[in-house]
């Protein structure tokens, strides 16, 4: 059985915004929605301060608080681990805006463009079966699963050729991030969680993320 | 550090507040039918609580993004509140209403089966006025993320409130009711029970609040509950006035005044229940430091 997973090394990020940019241009994002966001804070007091950039993407956790929440299961987690909306079931009540605890679920109040028009290349989204979004649903980073599923399809190999992988792990320039099958224990993530001592977000919650971060 | 959430506002905390005060004024209505001897008054509440509740609904029907889904709503009952909440919400408004007409006509009547039927009816739907009035606080609470709503505090204070808020209802009906009618109707007992005890209950749940502030879990806890401070202390104020004018009042000879005191009352009580509500829903505090 395949468990999608995504390990991110922070000490490698050098907080450019290039997987921000490069979901939003795989997924034909709009205005003000950001699947993917790399966080920039300082922890600490001075002189003991530690800055940190954070990239963040849906952690598709294993037991998503999301997906218990939602009245109309629009969220889905299918089989391989990946968690996602459909936009046919969704009712747009925010439920599990509120649930998530890593922000990763963006609203669409209004199908907005960038120029007050259509541009050709907003247009494209229209002829992309994968993201068919109306006004009023809630969105989420999805891994990418259109780009896994087609590169499934053409036999591929996820995380090992860029064809088959999520776009803010093959447009990383620092290459901080990784990405494969957890229950495979010789895939490159599960390497990298066993010996760089891996750690997750919130672990406290008991979501238990499938992303991992390499500590800085 | 710490980011307030967006997600829901004011409509959405004046559907959760008109759910669960339908509830409470239903349920407090069905006990005094057959407690008091003003029980014909109470009749009204059992229509007017599924109606508010009905209200409820509309509002987050035209709230949420896609309407045109709701049919839907009630397929996660396995694990949502919500879902769950779409189930027993309409169930509650059809059955309260239909209980609340019949009970004027066909209480009287000798034969056994229909009197056996609208009892069962009563119950049914006085079980599922108590079950809403859990409810809204049950889906806060389902939000882990935010911890003011995930700690147990937030269910207990919703379903105080949303009987104290009832409790105003069945105060401002028997005021109107003798107002229109122009009677001098004397307050029972229970109706005094109510309208004093409603008071305490409203009274020392703010104080309960806010002395949490202190008594801190972590710190988005303590800064929702610091945020919620100002408010509660300016109503606890209001509290006070009220219920020495509601005293002075209720005294007056005069029957406009007396049934005036009882309609202001019901609706301070009302108004603080909202207050209560909507400060929790709104000052709530996620981490954003997630490292």
């Amino acid at each position: 059985m395949v468990r999608w997973g995504m390990v991110i090394d922070l000490k490698k990020c050098v907080a450019c915004h290039t997987c921000t940019v490069s979901c939003k241009l795989e997924n034909f994002l709009p205005p003000k929605i950001y699947w993917n966001r790399v966080r920039d804070y300082e922890r600490g007091i001075y002189p003991n301060v530690l800055r940190i950039f954070l990239p963040m993407p849906c952690m598709h956790c294993e037991d998503p608080p999301c997906r218990d929440v939602c009245p109309t299961n629009a969220t889905i987690k299918r089989d391989d681990g990946i968690v996602y909306v459909d936009y046919e079931r969704c009712i747009g009540c925010r439920a599990c805006e509120l649930a998530c605890p890593y922000d990763s679920r963006f609203y669409f109040d209004s199908l907005n463009y960038y120029y007050n028009v259509k541009t050709p290349y907003e247009d494209f989204q229209d002829r992309e079966p994968h993201q068919r979004y109306k006004a009023g649903i809630m969105t989420k980073c999805t891994f990418c699963m259109h780009r896994i599923d087609e590169g499934l399809r053409r036999g591929l190999k996820p995380g090992v050729d860029p064809d088959a992988t999520p776009a803010c792990v093959i447009s990383c320039i620092a290459n901080a991030r990784y990405f494969g099958d957890l229950d495979d224990p010789n895939s490159t993530v599960s390497r990298l969680i066993r010996d760089k001592k891996a750690f997750r977000l919130r672990e406290d919650l008991g979501t238990s993320p499938n992303v991992y971060y390499i500590p800085p | 550090m710490y980011e307030k959430q967006h997600a829901w506002e004011t409509l959405v905390s004046l559907d959760m507040y008109l759910g669960g005060t339908g509830a409470g004024a239903f349920f407090i209505s069905y006990i005094m039918y057959y407690i008091d001897v003003l029980r014909d008054i109470f009749v009204y509440g059992l229509i007017i609580g599924p109606l508010l509740t009905l209200l409820g609904l509309m509002i987050l029907f035209i709230e949420v993004g896609n309407p045109s889904n709701a049919p839907k709503i009630m397929s996660n009952i396995r694990s949502s509140w919500i879902s769950r909440g779409g189930i027993i919400q309409p169930l509650f408004v059809l059955i309260g209403i239909l209980y609340g007409l019949l009970l004027d006509r066909y209480i009287s009547t000798t034969i056994i089966m229909s009197r056996l039927l609208l009892n069962l009816l009563g119950i049914s739907a006085f079980i599922l006025s108590i079950l809403i009035c859990l409810y809204h606080g049950l889906v806060l609470n389902q939000s882990k993320s935010i911890p003011l709503w995930a700690s147990s505090i937030t269910p207990i204070i919703y379903f105080i409130t949303s009987i104290s808020s009832g409790m105003g209802i069945v105060l401002m009906m028997f005021g109107i009711y003798s107002l229109i009618n122009i009677v001098t109707l004397i307050p029972t007992r229970t109706i005094l029970l109510i309208s004093y005890s409603g008071m305490i209950i409203v009274f020392s749940l703010i104080v309960s609040v806010i002395s949490l502030v202190n008594s801190s879990l972590n710190e988005e806890y303590r800064i929702s509950i610091a945020e919620m401070k100002n408010v509660l202390l300016i109503s606890i104020i209001f509290l006070f006035v009220v219920l020495t004018l509601f005293y002075t009042l209720s005294l007056s000879p005069n029957i406009f005044l007396t049934m005036f005191s009882y309609v202001f009352n019901g609706i301070i009580m009302m108004f603080t229940g909202y207050i209560i509500r909507a400060s929790i829903l709104r000052n709530a505090y996620k981490v954003s430091y997630l490292i």
